[in-house]
């Protein structure tokens, strides 16, 4: 599997990351070895292995189907960098 | 001074309750040595807080129930405490301050422990030498040129180095149990979804689990006593009956069968690890254990499905971090998508970077089948091969690194090697299964050597009873680093 510079700016768009020059050239070696590496997984045995999403198998949990408070409004927005006192802002995203 | 640091948490708490030490004298030693810290184990210390909870505690000491009652500790970074910045060691979470703490900080208080502050790790639990943190590397109090391990070296460092008796750190790949091993400590991995991860910051979620790093096994089994509960905020969360560990503590490990898997012990293991790794064979051997060698074939394939799950999930967990709702925000943009970019850009470092990266590569189209797919298919393989082992054994021994604690910079340049070196550790996470890292020798400069001790599936006591079994006949645990 090659990592071309085409597959790394692809990457790089769905992971919202912009890279400079000089990281493109050091991610794409770098990435090239890790993934050279991870070759090893096609050398397992082509078996009718069922894919192990979970180490626990999962039990689902229920409630109460009660209205409940989560979290404190004004907490939250402390945490925010940009708010109006009532919701996070960000730039308009809609014309 | 040096009296009240050298003890275990037990012998802490024991003397508090025999009142032969107050709880504000041992929070205030506590406190005295992280502000002298020379190693960088802290990103924040609370010593206001810390103080006074110190005090408040002492007033209600003929409530003491907990056997860790009053005693100071130190939370990893990615632990979320209510009101106290926590980072992950990065720029992109810059001061914030969760509004609620995580489920194993509200266990701990209500047992009465003190934590003094949060403690310094690799960025987002990412890495295995605690270099990559925003706020400069962590150093290992035995050797001032190396690494202390990771992600969670903060935390070894400061018990390590007698600033806190125990802490808490998280491990997905080996993240307790390296940096114990390399800083002479015993530490634990619990078995998935038996503490909760309510409150952790996520790394890869199938994977992370909450673990504490300790003098000794006794101090182990009674931190995980107070921190293992089902708990209803964690969907992962395993129902159980909890809270036994400490009293089970016998050191009787007659009829114990342990396993030793060959590949683990193949080319490329340290031969003196090798050597201090089997002698503890030989020890609980004498103590009655039977010591068989078996095969183990899936460990060649733990590190690229670990690393494969573990950047797929922390891709889609760091999705989060967009400069909306808490933490950095980039301060130009063109757009909401620039704002995005610029933040994750500006605030996460290289390591993340790549790790991002690598994750986004292994789910997208047309590269899922041939790297996540498989991934999860040698996860299962790898658990079911777990299980085979568990029926012709009790117990599973191994070295927990190739190596001792590797020099300052000599992993960031290389981030195979650096992978590589969690080949023991990661492929325990796979399983979801218990394992345990305790001292076990020295190398030829001094630096402490670590076997590990992988259980079946909630076995943790019987690690732990074998563990204590070591530990009472030898005394590796007990070395303490020059300081």
């Amino acid at each position: 599997m090659y990592i071309s510079k085409e597959i790394l700016a692809q990457l790089s768009r769905l992971s919202k990351l912009e890279l400079s020059e000089q990281e493109q050239q050091k991610l794409t070696d770098e990435l090239q070895t890790v993934i050279n590496y991870m070759q090893k997984l096609s050398l397992l045995p082509e078996e009718d292995t069922n894919p192990a999403d979970h180490a626990v198998t999962p039990c689902n949990v229920f409630r109460e189907d009660r209205v409940i408070c989560s979290q404190n409004r004004s907490e939250l927005l402390l945490c925010a960098p940009a708010t109006n006192g009532e919701t996070f802002t960000v730039p308009k995203t809609v014309d | 001074m040096k009296e009240i640091v050298s003890l275990t948490a037990l012998q802490l708490a024991h003397a508090i309750r025999n009142r032969d030490l107050s709880i504000p004298e041992v929070t205030q030693a506590a406190l005295e040595r992280a502000q002298k810290d020379k190693h960088n184990c802290f990103i924040t210390l609370t010593p206001e807080q810390a103080l006074h909870r110190a005090e408040g505690l002492q007033q209600r000491i003929k409530e003491a129930e907990s056997p860790l009652y009053g005693v100071p500790t130190a939370l990893k970074d990615n632990i979320c405490t209510r009101g106290i910045r926590t980072t992950c060691a990065s720029k992109i979470l810059g001061d914030f301050a969760p509004p609620y703490s995580a489920s194993v900080v509200e266990l701990l208080a209500n047992a009465g422990t003190v934590s003094i502050g949060k403690t310094n790790m690799d960025e987002f639990a990412m890495g295995s030498t605690s270099e990559t943190s925003f706020y400069g590397p962590v150093i290992n109090p035995w050797d001032s040129t190396c690494s202390p391990g990771g992600s969670s070296g903060g935390s070894a460092a400061a018990v390590a180095s007698e600033i806190v008796s125990f802490a808490l750190g998280s491990d997905t790949g080996g993240s307790v149990r390296q940096p114990a091993s390399h800083c002479g400590l015993t530490g634990i991995k619990p078995t998935y979804g038996t503490v909760s991860r309510y409150g952790l910051i996520a790394y890869a979620s199938s994977l992370d689990q909450i673990g504490p790093l300790c003098k000794d096994a006794a101090d182990c089994a009674a931190v995980l006593d107070t921190i293992q509960m089902y708990d209803r905020h964690d969907s992962t969360s395993i129902q159980d009956n909890y809270g036994n560990l400490l009293n089970n503590l016998t050191g009787d490990v007659r009829s114990l069968r342990i396993g030793i898997p060959s590949e683990f012990f193949d080319v490329g293991l340290d031969e003196t690890i090798r050597n201090a790794v089997l002698a503890v064979a030989e020890v609980l051997r004498s103590r009655g254990a039977s010591v068989k060698e078996f095969s183990f074939t899936m460990l060649s394939s733990a590190i690229p499905a670990y690393y494969m799950i573990a950047c797929a999930e922390a891709s889609s967990n760091l999705a989060r971090y967009d400069g909306v709702k808490y933490g950095l925000r980039s301060k130009e943009y063109t757009d909401l998508n620039d704002m995005y970019c610029k933040t994750r850009t500006h605030g996460f470092g290289s390591e993340v970077k790549r790790r991002i990266l690598l994750g986004t590569f292994a789910l997208s189209a047309g590269y899922y089948d041939a790297y996540y797919k498989k991934a999860l298919q040698a996860k299962a393989m790898t658990q079911a091969a777990f299980q085979q082992a568990f029926q012709s054994f009790d117990l599973l021994l191994t070295p927990v690194s190739p190596s001792t604690a590797p020099k300052l910079g000599s992993s960031l340049n290389d981030p195979l090697k650096m992978y590589l070196s969690d080949m023991y550790t990661a492929v325990v996470n796979l399983a979801g299964l218990p394992a345990m890292s305790m001292p076990c020798g020295f190398d030829s400069t001094d630096l402490p050597i670590g076997a590990q001790l992988i259980a079946p599936h909630k076995g943790e006591g019987i690690a732990l009873n074998a563990a204590h079994a070591f530990q009472l006949e030898t005394d590796f645990h007990k070395r303490r680093c020059p300081i």
